[in-house]
């Protein structure tokens, strides 16, 4: 498992905006089952106490709240994931709180999320 | 499985204001040419540890601490010790500590739950005002971007401070808020 999202993390296989995002999604496999995973940028954390959510544009929710968390179960310690539902096309908009160690503040981001097999 | 991942663009919901970033802390003071601007007031209607909801109009005479925060950022709760801390410390002396709890997530997360936020407070030891800002009207009147946020309003209703950032009961950053308040406490 952690392997795989290591994988993950280090992988490139998505392609961003103009800006420099501070997570992304990204599809992969687990034991044959697709997944997907939010990635965050190197010097974030993902908050755990309210998991990434993908806001389907046809309607519908898929949360990525697997993973291994930190102690006070604030953050993410691995990029936060979940089976992918099948048959349903990810379309909508991926919605993760998330915080710069350097900070102490804590932020969200809504991304547009098309992924197609 | 081929994979077409389109960030098309990203939409950050915050970013940097015109504010000084010090050891992870985002705190200035605000004057508008010298003179401090007033406080917006607020409508909210579901309050928790209040009788009525708390109106500032109310709190002419006494130093008005917000604090915009919301009980699943891991920021803000690290920071409730320190807001409790001077809720006991500096309520007699003319302090007024108001949460303004500001859901970050549409209601799917729960954080818009009024029984949430209660197990919250109780879970945290607060026993100070709280407001629920499910609309975000009092988030958007303060211009506020980061969770914690905090606002200090002076016996005139006045903003004197504002910053974000966590911190803790003793640390430098929790030694300049307590001496702005006795500052202003003194005013």
């Amino acid at each position: 498992m952690r392997l795989l999202l290591a994988s993950l993390v280090a992988a490139a296989a998505c392609e961003s905006g103009p800006a420099p995002a501070p997570v992304r999604l990204q599809a992969g496999s687990l034991a044959g089952e697709a997944i997907l995973a939010v990635v965050p940028a190197h010097d974030l954390r993902i908050n755990a106490r309210v998991p990434p959510a993908i806001e389907l544009a046809a309607g519908g929710l898929v949360r990525l709240a697997r993973g291994r968390v930190s102690m006070d179960s604030s953050y993410f310690l691995e990029p936060p994931w979940d089976v992918r539902p099948p048959g349903i096309p990810i379309r909508g908009a991926l919605r993760v709180s998330f915080c710069r160690a350097d900070e102490s503040v804590c932020r969200s981001v809504m991304l547009p999320v098309d992924l197609q097999e | 499985m081929r994979i077409l991942c389109s960030a098309l663009a990203w939409i950050i919901s915050i970013s940097l204001p015109g504010a000084s970033a010090a050891h992870g802390q985002l705190v200035h003071t605000t004057t508008t040419a010298g003179v401090p601007r007033p406080a917006p007031a607020w409508d909210n209607t579901s309050w928790l540890n209040a009788e009525a909801p708390v109106r500032l109009d109310q709190l002419r005479g006494r130093v008005v601490l917000l604090n915009f925060w919301v009980f699943t950022c891991g920021n803000c709760t690290r920071t409730v010790p320190s807001l409790v801390e001077f809720d006991s410390r500096y309520r007699r002396e003319g302090l007024t500590l108001i949460g303004i709890h500001t859901p970050e997530f549409p209601p799917y997360a729960g954080e818009h739950d009024r029984n949430n936020v209660a197990k919250a407070l109780a879970r945290h030891g607060i026993t100070y005002p709280n407001a629920q800002d499910n609309d975000r009207r009092t988030w958007d009147r303060y211009a506020i971007r980061y969770w914690p946020s905090f606002v200090l309003i002076d016996k005139r209703g006045r903003i004197r401070y504002e910053g974000a950032g966590e911190f803790h009961v003793g640390d430098p950053t929790y030694r300049a808020w307590e001496q702005r308040i006795r500052a202003l406490l003194a005013e």
